[in-house]
């Protein structure tokens, strides 16, 4: 038999035993919490890429006799504001549809790119060892004692906010984490049977990292991608909340905290919406995270998987 | 021992790549001069002023320079606390020097952080040791969504809310400011919820795991009283992972002041660099984020240090862990 054909043969066993996605679907309509915090974030993105047509009203469109209006209150010319408006007659509920397209996708972004960066500096790491192992490790450690957000504050400070500079500045000081983690986990698997086995029949080096390591190390590195969307999302909204962040018109829910602040004695609901929104997106986040670990963790996954 | 020195030369190495980082990056947002005396300078007194700071020699022997003095504590000068325009050949009369400015404001610092701490260690432990002492129980359930609160939470949003609801609406502490014990409470707390919920989440999976170990059910077979058990043994046993995570976050709380003490109008260091940064005073800035960055530096290695002293596995063992 030739290598393919063994490796072809070994899936196929493998794939008898392995959990299915309709098990993981079982598992989390069983999981009242996990399923509200899916729910939560299925409808954000639904109305992040639709936020033309979800927002009831145009989120830079300009009304000052509406301005400042409490939330459920009707404008002049008789149209509804869910939450309120702003000081300019801006409507918060669209501002926040549109902000979030924003924020989720600074956090989207900048997460993925330092995972990319991260797991692979990590696996290779890990994998290879030696010298160049030594060195991403030193940096990783450097790097990581840090204070992220002060260094991210001065570097928009040099090169000017805005969202592209802000996703380069996060990708640059985050991927250390995911780093640190592929390479324990490269480590791990080293050793591992089924990467010995590959070695044996001759495959590359790097179709052994990501093709063979990469897919079995996948879970715990998706669950701190979860919980890194989440803390970028948080970095964003302080940086933006600064001004070294993403810059007005454009909203963004950091931005839409430090408009309102002006008016926190007379207008809440200015501060309180956005803040709300950050605080359900991250708090669904750190659950789903939560959630994927437990049902991942081989240890614990049979509780999920097999109780009726 | 041999661990203990290469740590500390690391952490000097990033130290190094710090300052000089904050230095040539700071190079990159123009001429110096210019940033000091406003667009509005002569030509004779940028020229003055470039000759008097040595802004003409080359950029290597201005970095050397910047180094060498700072090794002997001097950041330099202020572009704007008691500066005067009249350019003179000493600098020292032109300017104050920004370390005494950083340094006037780290004691507000560190009390907010000792503050928050104080009221984030009692906090976390007790939930923590209570979640794991009832698995799966109701009070399990509150205190894992109540600690993942504490992390998804904003901490200025928080911040601006306990204004809104206690300064505000109760009108039972002052919206910001500093001075009397009131200032403390509602920053103190805000910067609070973040690390109890950190201390929260670890207390519970490292008490949860000592109690599933032998010497606990021995204790129990003993007679020893329920509580006892939880709070006196195995908390113990816990301590690592626990004081670990205090640690990291006192940390996290030195940059998190950042937000917290604009909002609340606290006169620390955090204060103090959104200031520099809205008035491009940059060697009050360089000096702020090297100091600070020194201090993340030292917290992460006693953090380190600290935990080998305290796992006696570590401690004295022979290899490196």
């Amino acid at each position: 038999m030739d290598t393919n054909s063994i490796e072809l043969e070994a899936r196929k066993d493998a794939r008898d035993v392995r959990v299915t996605g309709s098990d993981y679907l079982r598992a989390i309509l069983k999981d009242r919490v996990a399923l509200a915090a899916s729910i939560f974030l299925v409808i954000l993105v639904v109305f992040t890429l639709g936020a033309e047509f979800f927002a009831p009203h145009r989120p830079m469109g300009l009304n000052l006799r509406d301005g400042l209006l409490p939330p459920f209150s009707s404008g002049s010319k008789g149209e509804f504001y869910l939450l309120g408006t702003d000081e300019l007659g801006r409507d918060i509920f669209s501002r926040l549809i549109y902000g979030a397209r924003v924020s989720v996708s600074v956090g989207l972004i900048g997460a993925g790119l330092s995972c990319l960066l991260g797991v692979t500096m990590g696996l290779t790491a890990g994998y290879r060892g030696g010298l160049y192992e030594d060195i991403v490790m030193r940096l990783v450690d450097g790097m990581l004692s840090l204070p992220s957000l002060l260094v991210a504050l001065f570097v928009l400070f040099v090169l000017g906010g805005g969202f592209v500079n802000l996703i380069l500045v996060f990708s640059v000081l985050h991927w250390m984490v995911f780093a640190r983690m592929a390479r324990g986990l490269a480590l791990d698997a080293r050793t591992a049977t089924y990467v010995q086995a590959a070695k044996s029949l001759g495959t590359t080096e790097i179709r052994i990292v990501f093709y063979h390591i990469l897919p079995n190390v996948a879970a715990p590195i998706i669950v701190l991608l979860t919980l890194e969307i989440a803390i970028l999302i948080l970095s964003e909204a302080s940086l933006s909340f600064l001004g070294f962040g993403v810059q007005p018109p454009d909203p963004s829910w950091g931005l839409m905290i430090a408009d309102g602040r002006e008016h926190i004695r007379s207008a809440w609901w200015l501060v309180t919406f956005p803040g709300l929104a950050i605080f359900l997106t991250a708090l669904s986040l750190n659950l789903l995270a939560n959630w994927v670990r437990a049902v991942t963790d081989p240890v614990q996954r049979w509780r999920w998987i097999t109780a009726s | 021992m041999a661990y203990l020195i290469k740590r500390i030369v690391n952490s000097a190495i990033i130290l190094f790549l710090t300052v000089s980082f904050v230095f040539f990056a700071g190079r990159l947002i123009g001429d110096p001069a210019l940033n000091m005396l406003g667009p509005g300078a002569s030509d004779v007194a940028l020229e003055n002023l470039r000759r008097a700071a040595g802004l003409n020699d080359p950029i290597l022997i201005q970095y050397f320079r910047y180094v060498v003095n700072l090794l002997s504590g001097d950041f330099g000068i202020s572009y704007r606390y008691g500066f005067s325009v009249l350019p003179s050949e000493r600098l020292s009369e032109i300017g104050q020097p920004v370390i005494d400015i950083v340094l006037e404001r780290l004691p507000a610092t560190f009390f907010l952080a000792a503050a928050a701490m104080g009221f984030a260690v009692p906090i976390g432990v007790f939930m923590g040791v209570t979640a794991a002492a009832y698995p799966r129980s109701a009070a399990d359930r509150i205190v894992t969504v109540l600690s993942l609160a504490g992390v998804s939470i904003v901490q200025f949003w928080l911040g601006l809310m306990l204004i809104v609801f206690f300064a505000v609406q109760l009108g039972w502490l002052p919206t910001g400011g500093y001075g009397e014990w009131q200032h403390v409470i509602l920053p103190a707390l805000t910067l609070a919820a973040r690390p109890i919920g950190r201390i929260a989440q670890v207390t519970r999976s490292a008490v949860l795991e000592e109690l599933a170990k032998p010497y606990i059910m021995t204790a129990h077979a003993k007679g020893v009283p329920v509580n006892r058990v939880v709070y006196l043994h195995s908390l113990k046993n816990a301590a690592i992972p626990i004081v670990t995570m205090i640690g990291d976050e006192l940390s996290a709380l030195l940059t998190g002041a950042i937000l917290v003490e604009k909002i609340f109008a606290w006169p620390g260091i955090g204060l103090l660099i959104i200031d520099s940064l809205s008035r491009s005073d940059l060697p009050l800035i360089q000096a702020s984020i090297v100091v600070v960055a020194a201090l993340v530096v030292c917290v992460n290695l006693l953090v380190d240090l600290a935990y080998r002293l305290l796992n006696p596995r570590i401690r004295f063992g022979k290899t490196e862990a």
